[in-house]
């Protein structure tokens, strides 16, 4: 097709609507920015059911800047009504993901990274679907949902915060929308103090949408979004971005000290 | 607008042909009769993954520009000479943009680089690196 991602979507809600599988693959940055219309409207409004997959996302692309970072995607996507958003976090999630939105025949967006993930555990036994939550390790003080290559650095600090007493339970959240809000609303009643993590801006992402489920179903615990703020993007290399925002393992278990003080 | 008297170049590449927005773009400048605007694309033929006649063929390229309205001029685009006297003409045509369509080699002047896809974004090596300098030099000397 080309670099040409607005005729890519089009083209690929067309094969769509005449009964073929479709995954229409491109950068994030570009796919969900510049085809955003398209997204809209001739696959999630006219319900042709195109694989969107953002490849290299949130800062993957790293010194590149912000040309190249999809950090609006999952608030733009959200806001358009019918389509399932999802960031998978380890293989399993991604081999999972990408099996079930060929057998599902309706709009999803998968979002991807670019860097190799460590599995978050053994996923032996374990059934994967849109819009429910898996539950990565289990503790009572601070719940931490992330999503997408976040999840690794949220149980790493789990595992940090562990060594002072402080348990963790770690959610990879891999569905944003629709949001797993039986999991939520149960993790987030039984822990002291939540925190979101995800490569993603502060606004509209998985912290906001967890954010507002609490607190319009009563539920209120310290709660802070961890994300990329409303500013110039840093430059840097992927990790050295995600460390300068605190989403590291030892920026997320400061973080989740800070809130149950 | 402001009837001020200045040029505006933009650089494209062949790659980014085919969207959309640059025939936009095209239109319109032409239609505004913006015979200060310059694009340049350079044409070296590949692109990240394959070859871009394989990927999305915009040939015939010049033709395509014609018909949008714009003067075109076909050049060596590795030739700095032929390319510095080509801007010296601007505008090609009185009342329409102009644009150069520069026929490159990408990777030119290190010998195993030229025409080869993997470096559209391949980081070299240090050795590789040393190579393409020591070779980039001694064509600058040899000028």
């Amino acid at each position: 097709m080309g670099i040409a991602e607005q005729n890519l979507v089009g083209v690929a809600a067309g094969l769509a609507s005449c009964g073929k599988k479709v995954f229409a693959t491109s950068p994030a940055c570009f796919l969900t920015a510049r085809a955003l219309e398209q997204i809209k409207n001739d696959v999630a409004y006219s319900n042709n059911p195109v694989n969107v997959i953002g490849i290299s996302a949130g800062v993957s692309y790293g010194a590149l800047g912000s040309t190249h970072h999809s950090l609006h995607d999952y608030a733009a996507l959200r806001a358009i009504n019918n389509i399932t958003v999802v960031a998978p976090a380890d293989n399993w999630e991604t081999e999972q993901a990408i099996e079930l939105a060929a057998q599902t025949e309706e709009p999803i967006y998968l979002r991807f990274g670019k860097k190799p993930m460590p599995p978050l555990k053994d996923s032996t036994g374990e059934t994967f679907a849109f819009g429910k939550g898996r539950v990565i390790t289990e503790g009572d003080d601070v719940l931490i949902i992330a999503c997408g290559e976040t999840v690794y650095p949220a149980l790493e600090a789990a595992r940090l915060l562990k060594e002072e007493n402080i348990s963790a339970t770690v959610v990879s959240m891999h569905t944003i929308k629709p949001l797993d809000t039986d999991l939520l609303a149960e993790k987030a009643g039984s822990c002291k103090a939540i925190l979101t993590v995800e490569e993603h801006s502060i606004y509209g992402g998985l912290g906001e949408a967890c954010a507002s489920y609490l607190l319009q179903h009563g539920i209120s615990k310290p709660f802070k979004i961890m994300g990329i703020p409303d500013e110039y993007t840093v430059t840097g290399s992927q990790g050295e971005i995600l460390e300068h925002y605190g989403i590291s393992t030892s920026g997320i278990a400061t973080a989740a000290k800070e809130l149950l003080r | 607008m402001d009837k001020k008297d200045y040029k505006v170049y933009t650089l494209l590449g062949d790659g980014e042909m085919p969207e959309g927005s640059n025939w936009e773009a095209a239109l319109t400048a032409a239609h505004y009769k913006l015979d200060n605007l310059c694009a340049i694309v350079d044409k070296n033929s590949l692109q990240i993954t394959a070859a871009t006649a394989d990927v999305c063929n915009t040939d015939p390229l010049d033709e395509k520009w014609k018909a949008f309205g714009w003067a075109v001029r076909e050049i060596d685009g590795n030739d700095v000479e032929v390319l510095k006297s080509t801007l010296q003409d601007l505008p090609f045509e009185a009342g329409k943009p102009s644009v150069v369509i520069a026929h490159t080699t990408k990777g030119k002047g290190v010998s195993y680089m030229e025409n080869v896809l993997k470096w559209h974004h391949g980081v070299p090596s240090a050795d590789e690196y040393e190579l393409a300098i020591k070779e980039l030099d001694e064509a600058l000397l040899a000028i």
